[in-house]
């Protein structure tokens, strides 16, 4: 009974492959003319740099427009490069077989970015460790607070100029 | 004797609404690992559950960038501790991108294998700790059983039982022992028989069924919008699988399939689970026939200096998609790692998956989704 | 500890009173050594290793461990895995809530000194800045051999113990 329940659902043909960075690029193009998508260095996905305060529509479009269907968001995070930040999320569309980065930056110290919450709910908890590793704040976000490290704990980790402070335990009771 | 009792008719009383906050601590046998989840209960009926986690931070992306590449690979080892091998495929694979190395086909075929036999070996656990926590100790005995023969040729392999170090930049660490076509054939021929026991003692169980079958429901669209992948995403009709989307190291020369479920029960995850165990050694089978001469490993040397540029590699891990974004600035140490750990991402959805379910079903929903906190917390 | 801890030292001196004593203790500590019930206290990639050498080819039933999950019911902790310092807290409530007399095996290497993640900030480095511990199990992870040999060294510990010196601490 059960052997046949399984077979039912297993598929084989309709299984689409990935779709290539320059056709990815050429999709997005033809669907939003004005950004300009670019082709990554390694990594052979397309990337999109986009501003900081447009990141949220653009967002919206990629994953709302009936060509694009990036609907699978599939991480987001920021790099330390040692004059800004940058904010990179990856998003990719199980229909079209597409993957594109989509890339911001932003300053380090004195701004907020924005929350793509809205758009994909997985951007919550990737938001939130932003915040608690680098100490970005994303405005709108509905629960933004310390994920990984301990409350009490200060600094931000991953940012360059992270020195651990002193290690109360490691003196002997 | 008898004595006459006035029967009183308990009448409730009218009371105030209560919500009780339950919490599942951090240790406890159910939540494989150090997760706690903070539930707010009605009586037995859930009204929001919350997820608390990095109990098991170990801070592995800061590591990253104080050591080199090879320095740093036994420690992918050890997120997600259950499905090692295929932590180390994403690195290397993410690296040798970076730097440019071709990595041999004998090779690429000895890490298909060893990732096969972890992916069963990983589900095997999966399923021994899904019966146990329904209270069904027989099936984790069994599981376990099973469990050490997979882990025996792995352990002939690399010398290691739980965390391998067999994947290395540029190959693999140690040629096929001889006799290791012998030995997976025979693992072959002896799993098979022992999934359809499996079938018959677990899946078919009535209780079993009560308890996982339309509980815990993810539907497609909430599982993509959150970005959980591999059996979970699978168990929710979309059918997406990595090494078929984007193959690497060989994964195209061989004929699988990729199994689905139809709702997004917990009992849809589980059966994709079994059937792929039964795709792994379809796959087992084909590339231990296969596996082609040569070398196993390229020489990379061992203070690694890839071009400046960045990488990312994904790779179908037993829990997930597992990615590894590796930026380079030309110097001995990455200059930034991110890992993509899917447990992270599933741990999250669970926060919408618990939403109207009863407390026992946290537990079944808890262990058909399948975290590992190593990957949770890294 | 009560009775058992007030009566040995009047007992030794009491002429024939040692032999009662060697004997009670010889008893005791088989009954307490041939049961040891340990709390889990999996943490990380340690945990996996102790479930496969509970479960059916390293069983550990035959020892008399019987794996229970909550410390009032426990006599010995087994510490796998990372201790990190948010959960540290824990660690040190639930040692308390075992009941005496109570061991700490650490096994592996991140329970005894931090192992490979020593330089993490959020890392405590030993479970033994934290509880004492009776037996120290290298390895990462260390094989279910390993820790049969732990719990067999525990055994041997517990075997020497005597009942004028009860400081279970």
């Amino acid at each position: 009974m059960f052997d046949q329940e399984m077979k039912q659902n297993i598929q084989q043909s309709s299984h689409p492959t990935a779709l290539s960075a320059e056709a990815t690029g050429e999709m997005i193009a033809r669907a939003l003319p004005d950004l300009k998508p670019s082709i990554s260095s390694a990594g052979q996905i397309c990337r999109i740099q986009v501003p900081k305060e447009s990141l949220v529509e653009v967002a919206e479009t990629l994953k709302g427009h009936p060509d694009l269907r990036f609907t699978y968001f599939s991480f987001m995070s920021a790099i330390d490069r040692s004059d800004h930040f940058e904010l990179v999320y990856l998003l990719q569309s199980p229909t079209t077989g597409g993957s594109v980065w989509l890339r911001s930056s932003m300053a380090r110290d004195g701004e907020a970015a924005p929350t793509l919450t809205g758009v994909y709910s997985g951007a919550g908890w990737h938001e939130r460790e932003a915040y608690d590793m680098f100490g970005i704040v994303f405005e709108g976000h509905p629960d933004l607070r310390t994920i990984l490290l301990p409350e009490d704990f200060q600094g931000h980790p991953l940012r360059k100029d992270f020195v651990a402070a002193y290690d109360f335990l490691a003196e002997r009771q | 004797m008898t004595v006459d009792y006035e029967v009183q008719e308990m009448l409730p009383e009218p009371h105030e609404f209560h919500e009780l906050e339950l919490n599942m601590g951090p240790q406890h046998p159910s939540t494989h690992g150090v997760l706690r989840l903070l539930l707010t209960l009605d009586s037995e009926v859930i009204l929001k559950a919350q997820p608390h986690i990095g109990y098991l931070h170990r801070s592995f992306e800061k590591f990253a960038e104080g050591m080199t590449y090879t320095q740093f690979l036994p420690y992918t080892d050890r997120l997600d501790y259950v499905s090692a091998i295929t932590n180390e495929f994403g690195y290397c694979l993410a690296a040798e991108k970076l730097a440019g190395i071709e990595v041999p086909r004998r090779a690429q075929y000895l890490r298909v294998i060893a990732a096969e036999l972890q992916r069963i070996a990983s589900h095997l656990l999966f399923v021994a700790t899904f019966g146990n926590d329904l209270a069904a100790v027989t099936v984790f005995l069994y599981g376990f059983r099973d469990r050490e023969r997979v882990i025996d040729i792995l352990d002939s392999l690399s010398g290691q039982r739980l965390t391998y170090h067999y994947l290395r930049l540029g190959g693999v660490m140690a040629d096929a022992v001889p006799g290791l076509d012998r030995k997976v054939l025979d693992l072959v021929d002896y799993l098979i028989p022992r999934l359809d026991e499996l079938d018959e003692l677990f899946t078919n169980n009535v209780i079993f069924r009560r308890r996982t079958e339309n509980v815990g429901i993810l539907t497609a669209e909430q599982a993509l919008d959150f970005g959980v992948s591999g059996p979970n995403l699978r168990g929710s009709g979309v059918a997406w699988d990595v090494r078929k989307a984007d193959p690497y190291s060989s994964y195209q020369d061989f004929e699988f399939d990729v199994p689905t479920g139809r709702q997004g029960d917990c009992f849809d995850r589980y059966a994709v689970r079994i059937e792929e165990m039964r795709q792994s050694l379809r796959i087992l089978k084909q590339a231990v026939e296969g596996l082609p001469e040569g070398e196993i490993r390229t020489k990379v040397s061992r203070n690694l200096k890839p071009p400046a540029g960045e990488a990312y590699a994904h790779v179908e891990g037993a829990r997930g998609d597992v990615g590894f974004f590796l930026i380079s600035d030309g110097s001995t140490n990455p200059y930034r790692l991110k890992i993509r750990g899917p447990s992270f991402i599933h741990t999250m959805a669970l926060e919408t998956i618990l939403k109207g379910w009863k407390i026992a079903d946290v537990i079944a929903v808890l262990g058909s989704i399948d975290i590992v906190l190593g990957e949770v917390d890294r | 500890m009560g009775i058992l801890s007030k009566l040995p030292p009047y007992l030794e001196k009491v002429p024939g009173g040692q032999i009662i004593l060697t004997s009670a203790e010889f008893v005791i500590n088989w009954a307490r050594r041939s049961s040891l019930w340990p709390m889990t206290f999996g943490l990380a990639c340690c945990a996996i290793e102790m479930m496969a050498t509970a479960a059916s080819r390293f069983d550990l039933d035959r020892f008399g461990v019987m794996l229970r999950a909550t410390p009032r019911q426990s006599d010995v902790m087994i510490v796998a895995g990372t201790l990190c310092t948010k959960m540290a807290p824990r660690l040190k409530l639930l040692y308390e809530q075992m009941p005496e007399p109570r061991y700490v095996i650490a096994m592996g290497g991140c329970a005894i000194d931090g192992g490979p993640f020593q330089a993490s900030p959020t890392v405590v480095k030993g479970v033994d800045k934290l509880v004492p511990v009776d037996v120290y199990i290298p390895g990462c992870p260390p094989r279910p051999e390993a820790l049969m040999h732990g719990f067999l060294t525990l055994q041997e510990k517990i075997k020497k113990e005597r009942l004028a010196d009860s400081l279970h601490v």
